[in-house]
């Protein structure tokens, strides 16, 4: 990859790789650190990365630093405990059910979240998110059915409550 | 199929993306079955995610700029690397420094300089300061990698510019006389803080042009005087007028941006 094709990619995957990891931090700052870093990275070895390859290596080198972040960090356990979503300039007073979502993903372990963000943002092949976190396609599988469920149990349970107010 | 407690999930996304043939789902219908699993349960619709349009702000930050040399700055630095021969063919030969190619170093190949007498040796700092000069030509220094193969080779040499370069400033080369009499006198650095020191080498470093415009000049076959004066090039300083030297010069000191103010800079310091 030469110098060119490099700026592509930054062009390219910058919003998506960025979109990864603020879905996954919810921290604007932070997000913005794992894309540089993983810019940083892919410029240390361009000549050794092929174009074609390139959106796999951030993403994988994204997880990674991801991965770094979050130990760092207690994880959470209920939405309620989840930090509001930064880049929104106003707290939506009714939120719909993909923001519903994505504050439930905050409490998901973090391979159950990096695997479905690939999957549904994305759209990687199993065989590829396996690739990019280090699991075995069986593993990603299982992964995005736990996280799938536990996002539905999510909303059935903002369901009932809402069934039940007066 | 071999399912199991580890795998069934697996398997269960699967059927629900409609990839288990009839066989397979019966195989795991029994198996929830004996678990115990409701399979309506289980098989309920799943939600996914909408990607949110969030964009990245800094994409211009991430971008690699090319380092492509101003066709201005080529022309004037080869005009003073012409101009400037004048001066270095004076010279003994055996003085000029040797250029020695390290080559572990990657991805850019580094050089380091060798000076084979005194004549390049700076005067010594005093020994309460951190980095004495002689440092700079000890230190391999690695520049970001160019894509174009003469830059490739021209990033290397700042090592060598920068001998060249107090090179000149001890062998009283034009315009430098007010550096020479200084950087000469050990006494003068007694006055300056870290911080003057490291912005003086800084200042010097500046003036690696020459080198630079030397290689481009000669098409990439010399990058120091003294690979010119043994390829017998110094031949041509009767072909150099005066009038060349002192276009040359001025077209140097206009491209070395604020030249005359870092100049002023020092001599103030110098308390000249």
């Amino acid at each position: 990859m030469d110098r060119s094709q490099y700026n592509r990619c930054v062009e390219q995957y910058a919003d998506k790789l960025f979109r990864f990891a603020f879905s996954s931090l919810r921290n604007r700052e932070q997000a913005e650190d794992v894309v540089q870093e993983s810019f940083a990275r892919v410029w240390e070895k361009v000549e050794t990365i092929d174009f074609g390859k390139a959106k796999s290596y951030l993403f994988t080198t994204a997880h990674h630093v991801m991965i770094d972040e979050l130990r760092l960090r207690q994880p959470l356990t209920s939405i309620d405990e989840c930090p509001p979503n930064e880049l929104k300039e106003k707290p939506n007073p009714y939120p719909d059910v993909n923001d519903i979502l994505h504050k439930a993903l905050a409490t998901l372990p973090e391979a159950q979240r990096s695997a479905v963000l690939l999957r549904d943002y994305e759209g990687y092949s199993y065989q590829e998110i396996g690739d990019i976190t280090g699991m075995s396609e069986a593993q990603v599988k299982i992964n995005i059915f736990r996280a799938r469920t536990a996002l539905k149990n999510k909303l059935k349970s903002i369901d009932n409550l809402i069934d039940i107010a007066p | 199929m071999n399912i199991n407690t580890d795998n069934y999930e697996a398997y269960l996304l699967d059927y629900m993306e409609g990839n288990l043939g009839p066989d397979e789902t019966e195989q795991l219908k029994a198996f929830v079955a004996a678990q115990g699993l409701d399979w309506d349960e289980l098989t309920e619709d799943l939600p996914h995610l909408d990607a949110p349009q969030i964009a990245f702000e800094n994409k211009e930050r991430l971008k690699k700029k090319s380092a492509v040399v101003p066709l201005y700055v080529k022309i004037a630095s080869a005009a003073a690397a012409a101009g400037l021969l004048l001066t270095v063919s004076l010279w003994p030969e055996k003085s000029l420094p040797k250029v020695e190619p390290i080559t572990d170093l990657k991805p850019i190949e580094a050089y380091r300089i060798t000076p084979e007498t005194d004549l390049l040796k700076l005067p010594k700092r005093p020994t309460s300061f951190v980095k004495p000069v002689a440092v700079i030509k000890e230190e391999p220094i690695v520049f970001e990698k160019t894509n174009l193969p003469l830059m490739a080779k021209l990033e290397p040499i700042r090592a060598s510019e920068i001998q060249v370069a107090q090179a000149m400033v001890t062998n009283d080369a034009p315009d430098f006389e007010w550096l020479t009499y200084k950087i000469n006198n050990e006494r003068t650095f007694a006055h300056f803080s870290d911080e003057d020191y490291n912005t003086f080498n800084e200042d010097v470093e500046s003036l690696s042009l020459i080198s630079r415009g030397l290689l481009w000049a000669t098409n990439g076959q010399h990058d120091s005087f003294g690979s010119l004066i043994n390829a017998g090039v110094s031949k041509a300083k009767q072909e150099l007028s005066e009038a060349a030297t002192d276009a040359a010069l001025a077209a140097y000191y206009r491209v070395e941006e604020g030249f005359e103010e870092t100049k002023e800079h020092w001599q103030e310091k110098l308390g000249e």
